[in-house]
């Protein structure tokens, strides 16, 4: 899958997100780690969101890719959150992060993808909305 | 904007401070607007090019900042 890429960016992304999957089918790391591994696979999945999405005009296979990236990740952390609640929480001593932020952090991709890819507003409910919350008249999206 | 903008970029251990103020501002939004039926999922729908731009801005502000200090 990952030859088909174009940008290095989303190459990276999916480099690190394909280690991740290796590591845990290998059971060469525990839960914390492989939570730590997570977190930076989705920082650099926002890296690389501002290279090809927020920076410039995303093309068509930007928005591909990023759909793609998006449910890997969103998999992924939810795989992570039922394996601790299956053992009862994360481990003692997993650092300073909380099952909560790992599940506010699925949270997040999950409104990225509503942001980026949701479709179920008609435009004119769409311009509804704006005008009612930002006083913008037109949808420019 | 900021609110997400924080979820986006903050440390591990804020995520889930970062998002309930996310959630929060949300709410509160939908609450002082005049559109019937209005949910935190249709905003987050429409959210994608004010957010966008204001994310942009930030991006560039932050890179001109840090090239001022090399």
């Amino acid at each position: 899958m990952v030859e088909v890429l174009d940008s290095p960016r989303w190459q990276a992304v999916g480099l690190l997100i394909e280690q991740n999957t290796r590591d845990f089918l290998a059971g060469r790391y525990g839960l914390t780690e492989e939570i730590v591994a997570w977190f930076k696979a989705a920082d650099l999945f926002r890296a690389a969101e501002d290279e090809r999405m927020i920076l410039r005009d995303p093309t068509p296979e930007d928005l591909r890719q990023h759909r793609t990236w998006l449910a890997s990740l969103i998999a992924e952390g939810e795989r992570l959150v039922t394996e601790a609640h299956a053992r009862g929480g994360l481990p003692e001593g997993t650092g300073r992060f909380k099952l909560a932020d790992v599940e506010a952090t699925i949270e997040g991709l999950r409104i990225d993808e509503r942001m980026w890819h949701g479709q179920t507003l008609t435009e004119e409910r769409r311009r509804e909305i704006l005008r009612a919350l930002f006083n913008i008249p037109e949808s420019r999206t | 904007m900021q609110a997400k903008f924080n979820l986006d970029y903050c440390a591990t251990d804020q995520r889930d401070v970062d998002l309930s103020r996310f959630h929060t501002l949300l709410d509160q939004a939908i609450a002082k607007s005049s559109a019937p039926g209005l949910t935190r999922l249709q905003v987050e729908e429409l959210l994608r090019e004010p957010y966008r731009e204001f994310r942009r801005a930030k991006l560039i502000e932050e890179r001109a900042r840090l090239s001022r200090l090399r």
